[in-house]
């Protein structure tokens, strides 16, 4: 049995809103409650959610950029929050991070060169020539050419950002890519071309990709695993295939339908005005078409359903 | 005829000079019917619709027919556009964020057209308001009403923001990617929301996407727009069971589908958009085209009628309506 | 809706150019005046007092006989002087208590704030005058007071221009790559945040020029025989009703001095944010 790739148990997330009053204590809002995952290597593994799911801050957390209130996060085997920073920063060869905003997240003022090479700044055993060489191999390996490496981010369109933002990824050769919405701010075309990209790194250079998304196609084209997030907690998990074709969670079910699709018209949830949320009951029960009175009174946990999958319902589809 | 658009052309100021964003886009709209408009950045798409409602940016250049209820809009000066926009042409813009104040409350902006175009007083503004943000489905409306914009969610916003487009029951309604910014489910209840409201009020909307599917499930023609100028319009379902346009096909074929196999290698078109006024006499798409000829680079553009009200523009398309 | 030809804008040009030539003229006159001037500016004599422009005196004598031509470019040279180390000094320790407060936030950031805060209740040109009147009048004193009120705007701009750097979603990359809070602060955030704080340099040379001609005229700042644009100005004032020319050449310099700073200013801002806003 493999160590596994990526191994996240019970990770909470909460954070401090301001205090109402000077005397009431402050709010808390919990972004993530309690998310465990596993992902092996050679499986890539896809989180869906709209915004407010919580899995940006997943992400984050995966990454060590966000210190979470509990849970434990391992990465082959190795606790990330038990490390001292020295010993992080070299783990942090291991797994990078891919995010959304194509503009923002390359530094203008700095040339593609130097971007690229940023992750390797902290690997000691790479010395200066070796870094020269390692951004060429990784801007070749996203389609781009040597001399790309001199110029300034904003000589390039949003695609071809991307895929410096990806060559910047791969350069330290990391097990695990954290992908925040790679494609989501791309123009169609340019989205394929990304996405082909990314499946010829999974097929030729071995790379697994923790991948989040809210579009379901995007996250079925490249994930094996898939999970579903709403209100900060996976409300189904699975094989991906298996997962869209006939989903066992109604939220999954209301993502599906309402995607919008060329084959059939989007079914849309009847409109009507959500009920008032129940406290300690199932997060989903005020927008559920399905919801019963057990749904408002407790709960339903992560339970497994047999082929791997899933789901957290009291009445699964 | 609501509206009926003729060789339209929008040049934009550059430290370089003027130049064309837009060329040789031609359309009508009657009124009640449903028009989306497709295209990727860069297509033109915005630019379009910002020229009816005369928002361009400044020193942008404007020339050919925009026939509004019998009175061309290039022609109109700011005051007479002022008239115009609120009453008679409604808007909603992609983020409800920026396109709302934050200093007033929601009530307040949404009764503002009122105000302003039917000379309401403030009392019965308010009361029309509220009755328009349940009839867009907003719970407890009154509290919306009074609701600053920072206080709502993201598809509340959109909401109050056509409530604000349809107060004074405006004959056109534009779109400019209204639901990009929102979650899927949200998105999908808001296009319906829209869809429901033009039938009702006999409405005419023209919805900008760049979401070919959005525009295919929403709207009953659809305009597909790449490098400035029109590819290829017609009925929506036809264009799309059928395109017979290469830049249609290639972008129908682009997108991932949910159900597919895992890793399958999709038909990406390659290269990227070049900037609008790259080819000034031939076609934008020639290049990238996967049938480009040598033609295609210096020959203008023809406007090939088809049967069905559909128009396609392409030197590969054959006198039976198909690529050769 | 305009049917004519579209018109291009062009970023700050006017200002840019005229304040860039001021400031020239400014920096040439103290350079000139290290190597040459028409006469020594110290240089009394009583006889040739008080005389009209002509040609040997190009802007005529003042009530010591002391060329008035001269001084006005010597005076060129402490007021650069004085503009340079108190804006250098504001910069310095302002850009590092600005970094820390945007780093380390909470507690930290609140403390140092109010520190700045502090020293701005204070009225400035006051706290200078009472600074050199505790510890001696002296052009040295002088650029000490003026730099220690530099010190919290650079604070408070860095502090809010980091903050905004530090949010962009590159710095969050950079972490991720695994730099340290000092790297990202060098690599990143001060090479973004730099256009802002060289238009409020610019700013704050022509306050230290203002600043320093006040504190010269009241003789807290540059002491005779250091020639001083300030100093000039309040011999000029007895002598009002005999030769106000006298006042009236060390005014034009200072008000010259801070109208090129204050056009270069808003100049760079023009030329700097688009560039960085034009992406592709």
């Amino acid at each position: 049995m493999t160590v596994p790739l990526l191994e996240v148990v019970d990770l909470v997330k909460d954070y401090r809103l301001a205090r109402p009053s000077w005397f009431a204590p402050h709010a808390i809002r919990r972004a993530v409650d309690g998310v465990s995952l596993t992902i092996h290597p050679g499986r890539s593994f896809g989180v869906v959610g709209e915004s407010g799911s919580g899995k940006s801050t997943l992400a984050r957390a995966v990454m060590a950029l966000e210190q979470p209130t509990a849970g434990t996060v391992r990465l082959d085997g190795h606790s990330l929050f038990d490390l001292s920073s020295r010993e992080l920063r070299a783990a942090r060869a291991e797994m990078q991070m891919i995010f959304q905003d194509p503009y923002g997240s390359l530094d203008p003022r700095q040339r593609v060169g130097r971007i690229v090479a940023e992750p390797l700044i902290n690997l000691a055993h790479v010395t200066r020539t070796q870094r020269a060489a390692r951004v060429l191999e990784s801007l070749r390996a996203v389609g781009l050419v040597a001399a790309d490496a001199d110029k300034y981010p904003h000589e390039f369109s949003g695609g071809q950002r991307q895929r410096i933002a990806i060559a910047r990824a791969l350069v330290t050769r990391p097990k695990l890519v954290v992908a925040d919405e790679p494609v989501s701010a791309l123009d169609v075309s340019i989205q394929a071309q990304v996405l082909n990209l990314m499946s010829d790194l999974q097929r030729e250079a071995g790379v697994t990709f923790f991948l989040i998304s809210h579009d379901l196609a995007v996250v079925g084209h490249l994930c094996d695993d898939v999970a579903v997030m709403f209100h900060g907690r996976f409300v189904e998990t699975g094989p991906a295939a298996a997962l869209f074709k006939a989903p066992k969670h109604p939220y999954t079910r209301e993502l599906i339908d309402a995607a919008p699709k060329l084959e059939e018209a989007p079914i849309v949830a009847v409109d009507a005005p959500p009920r008032d949320e129940a406290p300690g009951g199932c997060a989903y029960a005020a927008r559920c078409r399905f919801a019963q009175a057990r749904c408002r009174e407790a709960a339903p946990a992560l339970r497994p359903l047999g082929d791997g999958r899933s789901a957290a319902c009291h009445f699964p589809l | 005829m609501l509206l009926a658009v003729a060789d339209l052309a929008i040049d934009l100021p550059t430290p370089d000079g003027p130049r064309r964003v837009v060329h040789d886009v031609s359309f009508t709209l009657d009124g009640g019917d449903n028009l989306g408009v497709v295209g990727e950045s860069g297509s033109g798409k915005t630019m379009t619709a910002l020229a009816l409602m005369g928002l361009l940016p400044e020193g942008a250049a404007v020339s050919g027919v925009l026939r509004f209820e019998d009175r061309d809009l290039v022609k109109l000066d700011e005051a007479e556009m002022q008239k115009l926009r609120g009453d008679r042409i409604g808007m909603v813009f992609q983020e409800p964020m920026t396109a709302l104040n934050p200093l007033h409350r929601i009530g307040r902006q949404v009764a503002e057209p009122l105000i302003l175009h039917r000379g309401m007083s403030r009392a019965a503004a308010w009361t029309e308001a509220v009755r328009l943000l349940a009839r867009v489905r907003l719970r407890d409306p009154e509290r919306v009403a009074r609701a600053y914009p920072f206080a709502l969610s993201g598809g509340e916003r959109q909401r109050a923001m056509i409530a604000m487009a349809l107060s004074c029951s405006p004959k056109l309604l534009i779109a400019d990617e209204p639901t990009t910014a929102l979650d899927v489910t949200v998105q999908a209840r808001i296009l319906d929301l829209l869809a429901t409201l033009g039938a009702q009020s006999d409405m005419a909307t023209l919805l900008v996407s760049h979401d070919l599917a959005v525009v295919a499930r929403h709207c009953r023609r659809v305009l597909v727009m790449y490098g400035g100028t029109v590819m290829e319009s017609g009925p929506a379902e036809a264009v799309l069971r059928d395109a017979r346009h290469p830049y249609t096909r290639a972008l129908l074929e682009a997108r991932p589908r949910a159900g597919a196999p895992r890793g399958e290698r999709l038909r990406a078109i390659a290269g990227a958009a070049a900037p609008a006024g790259a080819e000034p006499r031939g076609c934008p798409f020639a290049g990238r085209c996967p049938l480009t000829m040598d033609a295609c680079h210096a020959t203008p553009l023809p406007t090939i009628e088809l049967a069905g009200d559909r128009r396609v523009r392409c030197l590969r398309v054959g006198p039976d309506g198909r690529l050769a | 809706m305009s049917a004519a030809a579209p018109r291009p804008r062009r970023p700050g040009g006017l200002s840019l150019r005229l304040g860039a030539a001021l400031v020239a003229l400014l920096v040439g006159a103290a350079a000139l005046s290290l190597v040459w001037t028409p006469f020594p500016p110290g240089a009394i004599d009583i006889p040739h007092k008080l005389l009209a422009p002509s040609t040997t005196h190009w802007l005529g004598t003042d009530s010591f006989g002391r060329d008035v031509a001269s001084q006005i470019l010597a005076g060129a040279r402490v007021s650069i002087l004085v503009g340079f180390i108190a804006v250098g000094i504001g910069l310095v320790f302002g850009v590092a208590l600005g970094l820390v407060a945007a780093a380390a936030k909470g507690v930290v950031e609140e403390a140092i704030m109010k520190l700045c805060d502090f020293t701005f209740a204070f009225p400035a040109l006051l706290s200078a005058i009472l600074l050199t009147a505790t510890y001696g009048p002296g052009v040295v004193n002088a650029i000490v007071a003026i730099g220690i009120y530099s010190v919290p705007i650079f604070a408070r701009l860095t502090r809010a221009t980091a903050n905004s750097a530090l949010a962009r979603e590159y710095v969050l990359a950079a972490r991720a790559a695994g730099r340290g809070p000092i790297a990202i602060a060098f690599d990143h955030v001060l090479p973004n945040i730099a256009p802002a704080l060289i238009v409020q340099a610019t700013i704050q040379f022509a306050i230290a020029i203002l600043a320093e001609a006040a504190l010269s005229y009241l003789g807290l700042g540059a002491q005779p025989p250091l020639a001083s644009w300030g100093r000039m100005l309040s011999d000029a004032q007895s002598w009002m009703y005999v030769a106000p020319r006298l006042a009236v050449y060390p005014g034009l310099a200072v008000a010259l001095s801070v109208l090129g700073l204050n056009l270069l200013g808003d100049g760079l801002r023009d030329a700097l944010d688009p560039k960085l806003r034009a992406r592709s």
